[in-house]
């Protein structure tokens, strides 16, 4: 009963008072050189995460370009652009979930191009055509990259409590949808699982700067999310590692979608907790 | 110099005599023998790619080699940045570490001039590790040191630097630190395994 006058309160409140109210930092260690960033900070860290992520692709994609030209001995090209198509590959696919992108021919024949091999040195065929695709694939992370930074701009004036819920919602929304399993642009190449494997813990990588925020306001909540990020972590593991080719109605998507369901359920959940 | 150091290695932080500056105060605990400092390479820090962490990350060890790598987001002047500075990658930009260590030890650095008196006292006792031999770097390559203390270079300033670290937090078991970057410490290379 006597909790009724509050809820009474809380009830007539304007929603926009409850948005603006301040996520108070979880409390400090004396001493500690562990710094915190604010519930805004965490947010916004998470959008820089993915801009960066994928700006690091377009760096290394213009380094094997620089190489190129430079006319460094093809194997030492060739190792390097192999590094960076895992880089492009990784990043482009963690922030997808931001850039909204599917496939990318770019990307794709970067990663063919970096796998092809040349014996016999100038190579000029093959280094012109390599430069070719990391340029083209370079752009295109450019371009993904200007919508990420976009995304984080457009927040910059946000207040934390609606932005924590927005985007613990966003997530949650792409775990529960399946654009995570569409679009895959390196099937043929044989690396279905670790796209889709990328897609989802980008995703899921947010949670580590806001899970602060989401533990002092309901502890339960935060141990709901840690225990079915870990079960669809070990499904991840179990249903895409040596995964070449998934089939969008197989039984090793089913089981990540289902385990990604049940994950997006915990994020609506902390959503909720900031908004009136 | 030498005899600074001396002083100042005797004395210790906590004891400093209150008329010696802040710099001195920092530069107590991080001193050695030769009027250096343990801390490697921090000119060359500032040429670090930005994009360095992201190159090796794999915060869930997806790609099944054991080994799981983080990245730390901290505050920064502009927003959150990727964390570089200390064992726990608790800053940015060294200045911001600077100010994280004075108020763990009780030194005030809010003064934007305290600050610059620090980094040019910090920067100039700095050894400037050159890179490792190809010889070295494929040893260490060889028995597997490299996943973690990657053998990557980076230019600064016209200048080679290989800082032998991927700047991600893992954790051996005694809770999450960042790689220890090894640049300028040649035995490190020939090392048996932490432990060596």
């Amino acid at each position: 009963m006597r909790a009724l006058p509050f809820l009474l309160l809380a009830a007539l409140a304007p929603p926009a008072a409850a948005q603006d109210a301040t996520v108070a930092a979880p409390a400090k260690l004396a001493g500690s050189y562990d710094p915190q960033l604010s519930a805004k900070e965490a947010v916004l860290a998470n959008w820089e995460l993915m801009a960066s992520g994928i700006r690091a692709g377009q760096v290394v994609s213009r380094q094997v370009v620089a190489l190129a030209d430079e006319g460094v001995p093809y194997p030492h090209l060739a190792r390097q652009a192999d590094f960076a198509q895992r880089t492009m590959v990784q990043r482009y696919a963690s922030a997808q979930w931001v850039h909204e992108g599917g496939e990318s021919a770019a990307i794709r024949a970067a990663v063919v191009a970096a796998g092809t091999e040349c014996a016999a040195e100038p190579c000029a065929a093959e280094r012109e055509a390599l430069r070719a695709a990391f340029l083209a694939a370079g752009d295109d992370l450019g371009a993904a990259a200007a919508v990420a930074r976009g995304a984080l701009t457009e927040r910059e004036d946000g207040v934390d409590a609606a932005l924590l819920s927005e985007q613990l919602s966003l997530i949650a929304d792409y775990l529960e949808g399946r654009d995570w399993a569409e679009g895959l642009t390196l099937t043929d190449l044989g690396r279905d699982g670790e796209e889709v494997a990328a897609r989802i813990v980008g995703a899921i990588s947010i949670w580590r700067n806001v899970e602060p925020y989401v533990g002092l306001t309901d502890p339960e909540v935060d141990e709901a999310i840690n225990a079915a990020s870990e079960r669809l972590l070990r499904t991840l593991r179990r249903e895409t590692r040596e995964a070449g080719a998934l089939d969008p109605e197989g039984p090793e998507l089913t089981a990540i979608a289902a385990a990604a369901g049940a994950l997006a359920g915990e994020f609506r959940r902390a959503a909720a907790l900031f908004v009136a | 110099m030498r005899a600074l150091a001396a002083a100042l290695l005797l004395a210790g932080a906590a004891e400093a005599d209150p008329r010696w500056t802040a710099a001195d105060r920092c530069l107590a605990c991080h001193l050695t023998t030769d009027g250096g400092i343990d801390i490697v390479g921090l000119s060359a820090m500032e040429g670090l790619p930005p994009e360095w962490p992201y190159l090796y990350e794999d915060a869930f060890d997806l790609d099944g080699d054991g080994i799981a790598g983080v990245m730390r987001m901290v505050s920064g002047e502009a927003g959150p940045v990727v964390a570089r500075y200390g064992r726990k990658l608790a800053a940015g930009r060294f200045e911001d570490f600077a100010k994280i260590a004075g108020a763990a030890h009780g030194i005030d650095v809010s003064d934007t001039a305290v600050l610059a008196g620090i980094r040019a006292a910090f920067e100039a006792r700095s050894p400037d590790p050159a890179p490792p031999s190809d010889t070295a770097l494929a040893r260490f390559e060889e028995r597997g040191c490299a996943d973690c203390h990657v053998t990557r270079s980076f230019e600064h300033e016209g200048t080679r630097y290989v800082p032998l670290s991927d700047f991600l937090m893992h954790d051996l078991g005694d809770g999450p630190a960042r790689t220890a970057p090894l640049w300028g410490c040649d035995e490190c290379l020939e090392a048996d395994g932490h432990e060596g």
